[in-house]
């Protein structure tokens, strides 16, 4: 069965083009603004007009009953639309003569992955750009490919939304399921806006922390970040919309719904808070006792460090460089973590170590008991008690693989390219790879081209977990190598 | 997990040939589908694009079928390979949760007295091909 279809690429080009401009908004409020505005108007001009020809001029053939072809078109199509996103983000920096091209890569790679590793110092920027980078991170954190199946009706929309790493169907329609989650953080980010507004924050500072804290994102329109306001009820505030951010969607709308005794059950949501109150206190009393704080300081440090690792938020909080080596150890391991599953979130995801760790037990465990024994791994999940089945756990367990593979030469390569110690490189690298942002004082406006692109390549992987690259790349080379078969027989 | 206000929802328990298609179909189509199947398997049927909600557990529970939101539902279609089961299903989808349309596949018409005194739609091959065999003999002439 083939049909042809108008094209893909147009429109995913159309739609980003569209939401590059959107930052030009800020001129309303802020007249001053207006002399940057050319750096977004004609990039997304371009891109809108660029879409346009390929929609019209190029047609896509969907073959829709093949599993491979299917796989194929739509790991193209999301890369090609983060790719491009990636691309075209960056350019009203450089434009702008904000950044150099690496710098502004930078600056919308980690956007659009909701790191939150920055280049950028806030107190010299304009205003539009901070409006920008706030704005990337919220396209970011929604996936561009959501975006694009909830305006688009599409018929390989399920395949696209699977490619993108969306793991939950919470609605039996998926462009609904898609505007379902849109609505559900719209929701929490005006939530957040009023709360921050109402604690003291200036309301373009409240709609973008709002929004960066929910995304797990991170990047600030202050140079000092959180410490800027000096109000323990604005970080405890922040704290909050974290766990909300690094919850799943599907949870969070059942919280929504009052059920807490659902909730309460869930084998993910405990473990996480188990991990916040564990590492949490461990790190306020090692805080407490190296240093000259008050317990209450102390705690509120320590705990908001690991939240915001394991929530790879990644917001400024404290010097990370003074503190305790304990503590910076338990923020790396939390950021590997990372969040639940179908959250905004990154790092390794809390239900693979899970299903790692109960996996770990369970081999020991068959270790001492006789051959014949049978043991099956479970968990609760919001639908219940379900049975992990051993495809999953033969997938996870290669995924934390991968995934332990790339932090090791990664971190190597930027211990090199950085010229800094191993320890340092492997905790600056983690941030990346896992979408944290948290900076050990490697990154920043000073930092050379080499560690920027390492840093990128680490971020890019960690937010499109791995897989759908290398799918890509197997597809590219393989695309290659035939061009090259059929060049040699002619 | 599943949303209160979902409009012109249909659930369909029974991931065989004819449910897999007809799910495949609806989902095609932008409706909401819910497929119900207590083997994992035979949700291979289902199109790589099936964008509705596949349950793997046992359609007769109501839990289950609570789960599947069927008081919201639409249309409930019973076409599992079983028949006792099928019946079941109808049964309850129109007896406990009144759904507006129940659609029941049965091959053997034996058991007509357990739906003969509600509206439950039937849907039976054997006289279906029946119907159309005597259509195209008849036409023949």
């Amino acid at each position: 069965m083939t049909k042809k279809l108008s094209n893909r690429y147009g429109k995913i080009m159309i739609l980003i083009g569209a939401l590059l401009m959107m930052p030009v908004l800020v001129v309303i409020f802020d007249k001053s603004q207006i002399k940057y505005i050319y750096s977004f108007i004609l990039p997304g001009i371009i891109s809108i007009i660029l879409g346009f020809l390929i929609m019209k001029d190029f047609k896509e053939i969907e073959k829709t009953s093949i599993f491979s072809t299917n796989l194929k078109n739509s790991t193209m199509l999301v890369l090609f639309s983060w790719f491009y996103c990636f691309f075209i983000g960056s350019l009203p920096f450089w434009l702008g003569g904000q950044l150099n091209l690496i710098q502004s890569l930078f600056e919308s790679v980690s956007g659009y992955t909701t790191t939150g590793l920055s280049v950028v110092i806030p107190s010299q920027t304009p205003i539009i750009y901070l409006a920008h980078r706030t704005f990337m991170q919220y396209c970011g954190g929604f996936g561009i490919v959501l975006m694009f199946i909830m305006v688009i009706k599409d018929r390989t929309a399920v395949n696209l939304y699977t490619a993108e790493g969306h793991s939950d169907k919470l609605l039996p329609n998926i462009q609904k399921t898609a505007r379902l989650i849109f609505i559900t953080y719209n929701l929490l980010i005006v939530l957040g806006t009023i709360g921050f507004y109402l604690l003291g924050m200036d309301l373009f500072d409240a709609v973008c922390h709002a929004i960066t804290s929910l995304f797990t994102a991170g990047f600030s329109t202050r140079d000092t970040g959180m410490i800027f306001y000096n109000s323990n009820a604005i970080n405890i505030f922040a704290l909050i919309l974290m766990i909300l951010g690094s919850i799943n969607t599907g949870v969070l709308l059942m919280l929504f719904q009052g059920k807490f005794k659902i909730v309460k059950k869930i084998t993910e949501i405990r473990f996480m808070f188990i991990i916040i109150i564990l590492f949490g206190t461990i790190s306020t009393f090692t805080i407490w006792f190296s240093s000259t704080d008050g317990l209450i300081k102390s705690m509120l440090c320590g705990f908001y460090n690991i939240i915001n690792s394991l929530s790879t938020t990644g917001s400024y909080y404290c010097c990370i460089k003074n503190l305790h080596p304990l503590v910076l150890e338990l923020m790396i391991i939390s950021m590997l973590f990372g969040g639940c599953a179908g959250s905004t979130s990154g790092g390794i995801k809390l239900s693979r170590i899970i299903i790692l760790f109960k996996t770990m037990y369970n081999s020991l465990v068959m270790k001492t008991s006789s051959a014949r024994r049978v043991l099956s791994i479970s968990w609760n999940t919001a639908s219940g008690k379900a049975l992990i089945e051993n495809e999953t756990i033969k997938e996870t367990i290669s995924f934390i693989g991968f995934y332990l593979l790339i932090l090791l030469i990664g971190s190597n390569l930027l211990a090199i390219t950085a010229n800094c110690s191993l320890a340092e490189g492997f905790f600056e690298f983690a941030s990346s790879l896992s979408g944290a942002g948290i900076s050990i004082g490697i990154t920043g406006p000073t930092t050379n081209i080499l560690t920027l692109i390492v840093e990128m390549i680490g971020m890019i992987l960690g937010r499109l977990e791995i897989y759908i690259l290398l799918i890509g790349t197997n597809y590219f080379y393989q695309h290659v190598t035939d061009k090259i078969k059929r060049h040699k027989a002619k | 997990m599943i949303k209160r206000n979902t409009n012109k929802l249909t659930i369909i328990a029974g991931c065989g040939r004819l449910g897999a298609e007809l799910a495949n179909s609806i989902s095609e189509a932008n409706g909401d589908v819910i497929i119900i199947d207590n083997n994992k398997d035979s949700l291979r049927r289902l199109s790589f694009s099936f964008g509705g909600i596949a349950i793997v557990k046992d359609g007769t529970d109501i839990d289950v079928l609570k789960q599947a939101n069927i008081e919201k539902a639409h249309t409930v279609i019973a076409v599992t390979d079983d028949e006792n089961t099928n019946i079941m299903i109808a049964l309850m989808a129109k007896k406990l949760f009144h759904v507006k349309n129940v659609i029941l596949r049965v091959n053997d018409n034996s058991k007509q007295a357990l739906y003969n005194d509600t509206d439950i739609q039937i849907l039976c091959p054997s006289e279906l091909t029946t119907k159309a065999v005597k259509k195209m003999i008849e036409g023949g002439k």
